[in-house]
């Protein structure tokens, strides 16, 4: 007597359970062309993924027995924006913008416009005293998929289109371009080349270090350490500010910003 | 309690059928990458454009900041030859960004090109008919300080030609529209919010319709849609979500839209697609995929209902991808990728009924951004459009001017089993010649159709051709391109026709002996001079009938000769009649009233009349003859004096018997008015006199008198002249300083 009295109440719970998981699964196995929450409506083939960002260099020797250090910058967090000018190298209309941001302690390019569109326009970020002279900049970068990056020294003027300065700039190897290496001199907005390289040009996805020297009239970059191209200039700009160079299409962090005298 | 098992049985049964879903249909069209192409001259160009007409593929962009370039080449090319220059494409600030270059195909396959000038701030568009010729620029607009951005065109069903580009942030989206080919604009269009500035699509559809898809200055993806009026704004996400939706009409006039979203902080989300409903009415977006979705996406539907879609994503870096929802299937394709790259920009058209696929790809690699041409195949071209190219009158270049016209058919492909035509304008579905639902009639490829040629057609009078447009559709409604032939219309015989006296000095064949001259509506030899030639003859003259006799061949539109007059040439007035007919049969009857006389006037013997010489003073060989009361008669019918002009000799010395004398060298002269006194001024002494005997001393001048035929008289009277000196005319040329 005592089981059956108790046989309704298991029944419905019976009876409610399996209409609970059948409605249940209904839900899960239907709509789904509809539900963003469903998984993708166009498939990708494979690809490798996408490797991961590993740590930044060390400070490279030189750097190590600088006398002074004008400038430094591990972008530890978006604070670090506030130190820098970012400029677009020529025309842009209104809303096309090269976009900067620190992502994990990196500043990152971050495209073009509140839209982040991919743009082959030139961008840098400046910083620093426009009496600053006879120094080194460096900066290490990691490019994804970008392909350009370049340091400035003696950077002057207030219109990015105008200004004048020396520029490393340097390509990935995967683009087609030469040269690689162009260690110029920008007057007024018209660059001159210097120093061309048509080496191999960088290797992406990994971490690289980019310094340019300026004492005087010469002029020294250096890769990962490296002595990449020497120049001399018999006219010098004397003084200006350094700055980060590369194109707004995202795809590329910088890290260790440093500006140091002899 | 005995139902429960039955219970807990049907309940079990419900639980596993909502278990056991339907799986969807897998596609079972897979796109490949058939060909990828640099296009080599193509340095420096920004947001390349592409349209397809027929089997041609044309790409738009702006080359070096100097000029807008087009290349066109076959659908299956395996190479790309140098683009053509078609205007100026400035660039003040030498970027290719803000002078770029747009291109669309009209309903009857001519190119429409646009593009913007940066530097001198223009806007300006051409168009290239069937014939590969390209027509005059025409200015779309143009002001100091208003910039012309990421411009673009679409032509509808209709043949409205539809230009839209954007001038700063937050400003409104422009639309101009024009009926006449580019050639005159109607006043701007203005998108209901403000954009953020940067590069968008238009689509065409069937009965007008046009599609714009832009981002709003809020950030979200938004379509405007052309009323015939205006344009109305519908929303296709929230603010901050989603940017540059591409836009497409697919053949019922359902419009489809794809867009990249993100976050309100910037983070990407992938791509959504959606079609629309109704007014404000669109499906719950479908999520695409995810990823870094990059600037303009691209969705086209081709005429079967397949839906292609093509954007540029960052894997690893940025690269183009297609994929394609075949017509009747449910799922998109797998991502099929472009294999160079970086790409940056974007832009597809389809050709053969969608089964090819021809993207424009802004590559970059380091300095310049150029173009990359890549073709996919696309969906089975289970339905491709019809074709059926027609021939007007077996494709005659012209023809005699009918109430309508056979037109046969070739290169009939892909079974159409429906036609429509308009003459002078592609057919759409308001209007069209033929008759039937939207103009639609039954068609069959081996059937020759009788067409009507309207009046307005029929009237013209130009030999310039007039066009027949036809379109065939399949019996699934899947219809070609717009096809046509051309013909000239030729209603009637126009030409210059002279029938007169074979004798005139001006007719170098004029036979036999007797004055050379008299009057054009005589003549003394049972002979006419016909000469004809066609004076904006469409077709061009064929043959000339004289008077019913065997028609002579007229070659290069033109005949002159002398005819003579078959059968009896009635001495006296005679109609004469000249038929001509031209290639294409008409006919015209030319005619004119020629006097035979054979009868020579008569030079009245006891009062014949006299003349007198004068010498002019300053040109002394030159002489004014004076005739008076010159009396004669003419039984020929030469009317009141009786004779036409006067047969003059000169000699220097008297003659025996001037009218049998050969030395004599008689030339006619008209005498002028009609009294039998008159004056011929300027006679030469020297006609017929040798060089050498042109010496000072007498002169005699012979007169015999002419009838209209060039009958002379056998009377002559004479006159003679001294003159002391010889002096000629001379021609005083300018002197030319040095």
């Amino acid at each position: 007597m005592k089981r059956s009295k108790n046989r309704p109440l298991i029944v419905s719970l019976l009876v409610g359970t399996l209409v609970v998981a059948g409605v249940g699964l209904a839900l899960i196995q239907t709509s789904q062309g509809a539900a963003q929450s469903q998984g993708a409506l166009v498939k990708y083939p494979d690809y490798p993924p996408t490797p991961t960002i590993g740590p930044n260099p060390t400070l490279p020797p030189q750097l190590a027995g600088a006398s002074a250090i004008l400038a430094q910058s591990d972008f530890a967090d978006a604070s670090a924006l506030r130190n820098w000018e970012f400029v677009d190298q020529s025309f842009v209309i209104a809303g096309a913008e090269g976009q900067w941001a620190v992502k994990d302690g990196r500043l990152a390019q971050n495209y073009a416009g509140l839209t982040h569109d991919l743009s082959t326009q030139e961008v840098a970020a400046i910083t620093g005293d426009p009496a600053w002279h006879d120094y080194t900049v460096q900066v290490s970068f990691y490019d994804e998929f970008n392909g350009t990056a370049g340091v400035m020294a003696h950077y002057t003027g207030s219109d990015p289109t105008t200004a004048s300065y020396y520029r490393i700039r340097a390509l990935t190897s995967t683009f087609s371009a030469t040269p690689k290496l162009v260690l110029e001199r920008v007057d007024q907005g018209v660059a001159r080349a210097l120093v061309e390289i048509n080496g191999p040009g960088f290797t992406s996805r990994i971490w690289h270090t980019l310094g340019l020297t300026v004492h005087g009239g010469s002029l020294q970059a250096t890769l990962d350490g490296q002595v990449v191209a020497e120049a001399t200039d018999s006219a010098p700009l004397s003084a200006g500010r350094a700055g980060i160079y590369t194109r707004a299409s995202g795809g590329i962090l910088f890290d260790d910003f440093v500006v140091t005298t002899p | 309690m005995r139902r429960l098992p039955l219970i807990l049985s049907m309940i079990c049964v419900i639980v596993l059928s909502a278990c056991v879903v339907p799986a969807r249909a897998q596609t079972s069209t897979t796109p490949t990458l058939l060909a990828e192409i640099d296009v080599g001259d193509s340095q420096n160009d920004k947001y390349p454009n592409v349209t397809v007409s027929g089997q041609t593929v044309f790409i738009g962009g702006g080359v070096n900041n100097t000029d807008a370039y087009v290349w066109s080449f076959n659908e299956q090319a395996t190479d790309i030859g140098p683009g053509s220059s078609i205007g100026k494409a400035l660039s003040s600030v030498a970027k290719p960004d803000y002078s770029t270059v747009a291109v669309a195909t009209a309903p009857d396959g001519t190119i429409y090109a646009v593009w913007s000038s940066f530097y001198d701030r223009t806007l300006s568009i051409r168009h290239r008919d069937s014939s590969g010729a390209w027509g005059a620029r025409h200015l779309i607009g143009s002001a100091s300080g208003v910039d012309f951005f990421f411009s673009k065109v679409a032509v509808n069903s209709l043949g409205q030609v539809f230009v839209i580009w954007g001038t700063d942030k937050n400003i409104p989206l422009s639309l101009v529209v024009s009926n006449d080919e580019g050639v005159s604009w109607s006043s701007k269009y203005t998108t209901s919010v403000g954009i953020y500035n940067q590069s968008t699509s238009i689509a065409a559809g069937p009965n007008g319709q046009i599609a714009i898809g832009f981002t709003t200055d809020s950030l979200a993806p938004a379509i405007a849609i052309w009323t015939g009026s205006g344009l109305t704004t519908e929303l296709l996400g929230s603010a901050k979500s989603g940017a540059q939706p591409g836009v497409s009409i697919g053949p019922d006039g359902k419009i489809y839209a794809a867009w990249r979203g993100f976050l309100p902080d910037g983070t990407a989300t992938g791509a959504f697609y959606a079609e629309r409903q109704g007014a404000n009415n669109w499906t719950t977006p479908d999520h695409l995929f995810d990823g870094d979705v990059k600037n303009t996406f691209n969705v086209v539907v081709d005429s079967t209902g397949s839906v292609h879609l093509g954007w540029n994503v960052v894997i690893d870096i940025p690269r183009f991808f297609y994929s394609l929802r075949q017509a009747g299937q449910p799922d998109f394709s797998k991502a099929i990728p472009a294999n160079k790259g970086p790409i940056y920009n974007s832009h597809f058209a389809l050709s053969s009924g969608g089964s090819l696929v021809h993207v424009a790809l802004e590559n970059f690699s380091g300095t310049l951004p150029f173009i990359t041409y890549a073709r996919f195949s696309g969906a089975t071209a289970s339905s491709p459009p019809p074709t059926a190219a027609p021939k007007i009158e077996n494709d005659a270049q012209s023809i005699k001017t009918p109430t309508s016209v056979s037109v046969s058919f070739t290169d009939v492909t892909n079974s159409p089993t429906e036609i429509r035509w308009r003459w002078g304008s592609a057919p759409t579905d308001t209007e069209y010649d033929s008759v039937g639902t939207a103009g639609w009639q039954t068609f069959s490829p081996t059937t020759t159709l009788t067409v009507a040629v309207p009046s307005t057609v029929s009237s013209t009078t130009t030999c310039l051709p007039v066009r027949l447009y036809t379109q065939v559709r399949t019996a699934t409604k899947v219809a070609g391109l717009v096809q046509f032939d051309d013909v000239i219309l030729d209603s009637k015989v126009t030409a210059a026709v002279r029938i007169t006296n074979p004798h005139l000095r001006q007719v170098n064949l004029s036979p036999g002996s007797g004055a050379r001259d008299g009057n054009p509506t005589y003549t003394r030899d049972p002979l006419v001079y016909v000469e004809a030639y066609g004076v904006n003859e469409c077709s061009g003259l064929k043959e000339l009938t004289f008077a019913s006799s065997t028609p002579i061949t007229v070659s290069n539109n033109f005949y002159a000769g002398m005819i003579p007059f078959p059968g009896t040439f009635a001495t006296g007035s005679n109609t004469v009649t000249v038929s001509l007919t031209d290639k294409v049969g008409n006919s015209e009857n030319y005619t004119q009233t020629l006097i035979y006389d054979t009868t020579p006037p008569v030079l009245d013997v006891a009062s014949p009349g006299t003349v007198s010489a004068t010498a002019n003073l300053s040109d002394t060989v030159l002489a004014s003859l004076q005739f008076s009361n010159i009396t004669v008669t003419d039984t020929g019918g030469y009317p009141g004096r009786g004779f036409w002009g006067v047969w003059l000799a000169n000699s220097r010395t008297p003659v025996t018997n001037p009218t049998t004398d050969t030395s004599l060298v008689w030339t006619p002269v008209a005498a002028p008015g009609t009294d039998k006194s008159f004056t011929i001024s300027n006679w030469s002494l020297a006609t017929g006199i040798p060089t050498a005997q042109r010496t000072a001393g007498d002169y005699t001048i012979y007169a015999r008198f002419l009838d209209g035929a060039g009958n002379p008289t056998s009377g002559v009277i004479s006159t003679t002249l001294n003159l002391s000196t010889i002096t000629e005319p001379k021609v005083n040329l300018p002197f030319v300083r040095r």
